[in-house]
């Protein structure tokens, strides 16, 4: 699992001031809360006195956190600042208890944390799309997913698993031969990869045509992986020969993925379309409800596939090779960025990748 | 696009700069990432051609894919 990397702990709206939130990212137990000054703080969830997990606590005045099992306090920074134990002397209470304040930062309407023992590396990816009064967006609740976040990638970036897992929503004959142009390499010191797929003058399928009222259209495709915790979808549609003309539609959605541990993640979505743009079929609703209208389905169905997944990784390898075709080509090149993205993290995760590499030989030569 | 550097090409001393490129070699039935692809491209292992192979080009690697996908594909647009 990947710890130094900046993964979402959720929408902004998600944390309001004075509520306490728990949650595990990238198998770190963590307390979470709006404090009244608007900054959102994240501690070590585990009581420095006893373990005991301090979203179970409550908040007293001034920010501080006060654990539910002997009454240990700690201030927004980590420091305990009271023991009712001690009494009055607080001039006893020992410098090692504190807890262990993890770096968050948030930004365009998403809080970003960074769970890992190395410095954070850049800042987060930019979402300005999230935030903007220029933007409509539509964002789902945190959806918990009983997989690898590796597997939820891999599926995000797999082209070919629309037939059949997606047949009947997303599905048709019509448009199966379209190239994919894969694109790697590094921006801010990060990998990227991605995946662009361009189509001239081609008749849309019924559900987009309702959604952008054309028949005919150009349209732009981008799927990128921004680090472990977020990939970046841009469709992009015009009137034939129209693209970056000002008749552009379309969508920008965010996907983030965030680890609970090596066979969980929470999955979140952030769909934004230009303020303004209807929904060709109902005018009377916005582009950005048709986009999500349809998702509900495809999300359980790349959900329950992706868990089913996780489920046979409970079974030895013996006897077992995974066989790729050409058109794993994005997806092989994702396991590797993941691979060398743990691997430099150390010892921590060497024995779970060298699992993994000793199923992936055969990828490398 | 299943082209290679160009030789004599600004972008061919990035790519040759020991740096490990992507390829699908057919025969082996394995996407590898080698820098030993050679020019012209053949698999370190087998030496058969491979396709598609990475190219370097404005910055990144790259390479085009011709799907031949099921029928009943579509664009992935809530993807």
């Amino acid at each position: 699992m990947i710890r130094n990397a900046w993964y979402v702990a959720g929408f902004s709206a998600e944390f309001q001031t004075g509520k306490l939130a728990g949650q595990v990212i990238a198998g770190r137990p963590m307390v979470l809360w709006r404090s009244a000054a608007g900054e959102v703080v994240a501690l070590d969830a585990r009581c420095a006195h006893k373990r005991f997990p301090l979203w179970e606590g409550r908040l007293l005045d001034g920010d501080v956190l006060e654990c539910a099992y002997h009454g240990f306090a700690y201030a927004t920074d980590g420091r305990c600042v009271a023991i009712p134990a001690l009494h009055d002397r607080s001039d006893e209470i020992p410098r090692t208890a504190r807890q262990r304040k993890f770096v968050v930062t948030e930004q365009d309407g998403i809080v970003w944390l960074w769970p890992g023992g190395a410095e954070p590396v850049g800042q987060p990816p930019r979402t300005p799309e999230v935030a903007s009064p220029d933007w409509e967006t539509s964002s789902t609740a945190p959806m918990e997913v009983a997989a690898s976040a590796r597997l939820l990638i891999e599926n995000l970036f797999d082209l070919t698993h629309f037939y059949p897992l997606h047949a009947g929503n997303i599905g048709s004959l019509a448009d199966a031969m379209v190239p994919v142009e894969i694109e790697r390499g590094e921006r801010d010191g990060l990998p990227y990869l991605k995946t662009i797929r361009r189509r001239s003058c081609f008749t849309l399928p019924p559900m987009t045509r309702d959604r952008f009222g054309l028949e005919v259209a150009d349209q732009v495709q981008e799927h990128t992986m921004v680090g472990p915790g977020l990939f970046h979808v841009v469709v992009t549609v015009a009137p034939p020969g129209r693209l970056g003309t000002g008749e552009d539609q379309g969508f920008v959605l965010y996907q983030s993925i965030t680890p609970r541990d090596e066979s969980h993640h929470v999955w979140r979505r952030s769909t934004s379309c230009r303020a303004g743009s209807r929904w060709a079929a109902s005018p009377d609703k916005s582009l950005v409800e048709a986009i999500v209208a349809g998702a509900p389905t495809v999300i359980e169905q790349d959900r329950w596939a992706i868990e089913k997944q996780q489920q046979m990784f409970a079974y030895p390898d013996e006897g077992y090779r995974e066989v790729h075709i050409r058109t794993d080509g994005a997806v092989v090149m994702a396991r590797r960025i993941l691979d060398d993205l743990e691997a430099a993290e150390g010892s921590a995760g060497l024995a779970q990748v060298s699992s993994q590499r000793a199923r992936r030989a055969a990828d490398v030569a | 696009m299943t082209g290679h550097p160009v030789p004599g090409h600004p972008d061919v001393a990035a790519t040759t700069a020991g740096q490990a490129r992507w390829g699908f070699c057919g025969r082996c039935e394995l996407w590898r990432l080698s820098d030993g692809w050679g020019d012209p491209p053949a698999c370190p292992v087998c030496g058969t051609r491979p396709v598609p192979i990475e190219h370097w080009a404005g910055g990144a690697y790259r390479l085009e894919l011709e799907l031949d996908l099921p029928p009943g594909t579509d664009l992935p647009l809530l993807g």
